[in-house]
């Protein structure tokens, strides 16, 4: 492993309940920026795990690093774009007011969000972001991380569209590095530099 | 929508004690208010409060603002002082949808119906921390059981506490509850809901209370118990605050 790798780690564990099962055991992986990571798996084999051990949102045991940093450091999760799956929102918060509510937590002005919200197409941005239709959804949480030219890019199953290989080429071009859980590499395996299949909670 | 259900539900009182003699009003309207403080205020504390934590960060808020850099505590703390004063506008929306109806029942300004919204500040905010902190590791629902739960115990602590000291509870139990009287939260009793739940006027906000076959009173409130109210509800936030920090997003 060299120090020049943005994401470092070695046997990662994640374990929720004290001494239950691992839900993720033994994952080793290095990424160097201008790396493109997937990782890769079906439903369940711990891939949103890994990437949430490494934003310090699951207990991480291992050697850990991101950006140089333990996971979970708020000054290196602000240098981090992160775009989670499902629907993260508050209800009562438009897509507008959630994009920059996370800008603000990342210490970004407002134009920043707004900017990203109309780079990645989010064509309703005053909707409430909870009654956004399944692709603006997708959209507006690529704009969550494609603002302010993050370092590290987190996309967490993402669908296959044209704007998503936007976000990963755009960051690759500027040296950031990008992880991607995605079931199947489809569409996004020509954007990859390097895939790490999990089975079980561990990789293979 | 919770305060507009509030406030139809007082319209309602005062449009039942309009049919009263005037002597009975406002009585027959603080009974009212107070039902509607009492149950719509828990609504609001417990059902604010088990959403503290939403918990996983693929459709938990609170992991998407975490994972964007913003600190744990301050999440949590925001989060906290948001649902408080929240619930602190609902009561005084209430309080102040009463106070309209009694000027429109002709009673004028009611005192005692204020100072009991503003006594059951306190209250509430106790099931809200108690509910804040269960949403750490309870699912929303059974969070918001929980800090009904702790109002019920504050409760009983206030009427057996009461019931010890008329003496109608055995030498045996009066050392078990004084001592959890002492430490344990308890309600804030207004002088208003003391004077109606006596003359047994608010059997929903204050129904009699019996031990046997004995009437208790239940004493208001003096600032002590509401300082302590206060000194349990900080407790039980920093709990949470504390629990957020810990526990997976």
């Amino acid at each position: 492993m060299t120090d020049a790798a943005a994401v470092r780690v070695r046997d990662l564990e994640v374990r929720y309940a004290r001494g239950g099962e691992p839900a993720v055991g033994g994952v080793s992986f290095e990424a160097s920026p201008g790396d493109v990571v997937l990782l890769t798996g079906p439903a369940g084999c711990g891939k949103s795990t890994v990437l949430h051990a490494l934003l310090g949102l699951a207990p991480a045991a291992g050697e850990v690093s991101v950006l140089g940093r333990p996971p979970g450091a708020p000054d290196v999760l602000r240098r981090v774009g992160y775009a989670p799956q499902g629907r993260p929102v508050d209800r009562r918060l438009t897509a507008r007011e959630t994009a920059r509510l996370v800008a603000a937590a990342r210490g970004l002005p407002a134009g920043e969000a707004d900017a990203a919200l109309e780079r990645l197409g989010v064509a309703q941005p005053q909707r409430l972001a909870g009654r956004l239709d399944p692709e603006e959804m997708r959209r507006l949480t690529l704009a969550l991380a494609d603002m302010g030219a993050p370092d590290l890019v987190v996309l967490d199953d993402p669908w296959e569209m044209p704007e998503t290989v936007e976000v990963i080429d755009r960051a690759r071009g500027r040296g950031a590095t990008v992880l991607v859980a995605i079931a199947e590499p489809g569409g996004l395996a020509g954007s990859a530099t390097r895939t790490l299949q999990l089975v079980g909670g561990r990789a293979t | 929508m919770l305060v507009g259900v509030g406030v139809a539900a007082i319209a309602a009182v005062a449009a039942f004690a309009a049919r009263h003699p005037a002597a009975d009003r406002p009585d027959d309207l603080r009974a009212g208010v107070a039902a509607v403080i009492l149950y719509g205020g828990l609504v609001a504390a417990c059902g604010l409060g088990a959403t503290v934590v939403n918990r996983p960060a693929n459709t938990g808020y609170t992991g998407l603002l975490v994972a964007a850099g913003a600190r744990r505590d301050e999440v949590a703390v925001a989060a906290l002082a948001a649902r408080a004063a929240a619930v602190a506008a609902c009561l005084a929306v209430w309080g102040a949808a009463g106070e309209v109806a009694s000027v429109a029942l002709g009673a004028g300004l009611d005192g005692p119906l204020a100072v009991h919204a503003l006594g059951s500040v306190p209250t509430m905010l106790l099931s809200l921390g108690g509910a804040a902190l269960a949403s750490a590791a309870f699912a929303p629902f059974a969070a918001a059981v929980i800090g009904v739960s702790i109002h019920v115990v504050a409760q009983a602590l206030v009427n057996l506490k009461a019931a010890s000291d008329a003496g109608v509870i055995g030498d045996v139990a009066e050392p078990a509850i004084d001592a959890a009287y002492a430490f344990l939260p308890r309600v804030v009793v207004s002088p208003m809901i003391s004077r109606l739940q006596a003359a047994d006027q608010a059997p929903l906000a204050a129904p009699r209370f019996e031990v046997n076959d004995v009437v208790v009173t239940i004493p208001s409130s003096g600032a002590f118990s509401v300082a302590w109210v206060l000194v349990w509800t900080a407790i039980l936030a920093a709990l949470a605050v504390v629990a957020l920090r810990r526990r997976p997003l």
